[in-house]
């Protein structure tokens, strides 16, 4: 399967996570989000169009330069993600606690059986 | 700017009362797994299971729905302290299919699960995050270990109290 382009595959890197806290303070424009970086510009650019292709900045033009700015609308994919990922989890622990406790009792029961 | 590595927000901690041989056993066997893994609204049961880095755990989840199949594709496995590994959902030859439902979740999750025991009580440190997936990546975990340093570091612990404001 090819992997698509969306909110997750754009938060996948360390990087870009990087590239959108910056842009959550203000919008930038490529050399001053790169200036933050010690990759090279080229390999920023990359990161900023991978961010624009997964539909998570807008790229507006003012003047000659263009500024990147991030669509909070399609974060809150992430806030989303993470909370069911939180309750499907707390589901999962509590079902494996349930069989812990269960292989613990039993085997307090074998014990007690051999001891009798 | 600095990179704060040390703070991660999607972590999810669990304590059992066990010892973590007997914790971190319960993901280890086909077995252990088939009586606690899966969904409680399903019907859940293992299709294979291999516990070895890049091994592949195949299982169904059968509702009156309709059924549904995942996986894990193991990484680092360290008895009984470290357990890594990717989580998708598959179809029924273990190949990853995009989230049967309408929320929509990365396609694959890596997960890290470090086990600490205190006093004969496990605790369990579950941090997850989406996979920049390329084939490599599925199988070393290269990129991903050093992504997974940084965690959901403090990008989202930001992102969480700016959506927070924003949404007020």
């Amino acid at each position: 399967m090819e992997s698509r382009r969306d909110v997750f595959q754009a938060i996948a890197d360390p990087t870009r996570r990087q590239i959108i806290e910056m842009l959550l303070k203000k919008p930038l424009n490529v050399n001053e989000i790169a200036e933050n970086f010690d990759v090279t510009r080229q390999a920023v650019s990359l990161h900023v169009k991978i961010l624009a292709e997964c539909d998570l900045i807008l790229i507006k033009k003012q003047g000659r330069e263009r500024y990147c700015e991030v669509k909070i609308e399609e974060l809150n994919q992430v806030a989303k993600w993470v909370n069911y990922c939180r309750q499907f989890w707390k589901e999962q622990f509590g079902e494996l606690d349930k069989y812990l406790t269960k292989i613990q009792s039993n085997k307090l029961s074998d014990h007690d059986s051999t001891e009798q | 700017m600095t990179a704060q590595n040390n703070s991660r927000d999607f972590v999810i901690s669990y304590e059992f009362n066990a010892p973590k041989a007997k914790v971190f056993n319960a993901f280890s066997t086909a077995e252990a797994l088939n009586e606690w893994w899966g969904p409680v609204q399903t019907k859940n049961s293992v299709v294979s299971f291999e516990f070895k880095s890049g091994g592949i755990f195949h299982f169904k989840m059968e509702s009156p729905g309709g059924t549904n199949y995942g996986r894990f594709v193991f990484g680092k496995i360290q008895p009984y302290d470290l357990l890594e590994f990717t989580n998708s959902f598959a179809d029924e030859h273990a190949n990853v299919v995009p989230a049967p439902f309408d929320i929509s979740i990365p396609d694959r999750i890596f997960y890290r699960i470090i086990f600490t025991e205190n006093n004969g009580k496990t605790t369990i440190t579950m941090t997850g995050q989406p996979v920049d997936a390329t084939p490599e990546q599925e199988v070393g975990f290269i990129s991903i270990n050093k992504g997974m340093q940084e965690g959901f570091g403090a990008s989202f612990t930001q992102l969480a109290t700016y959506l927070d404001k924003s949404n007020a």
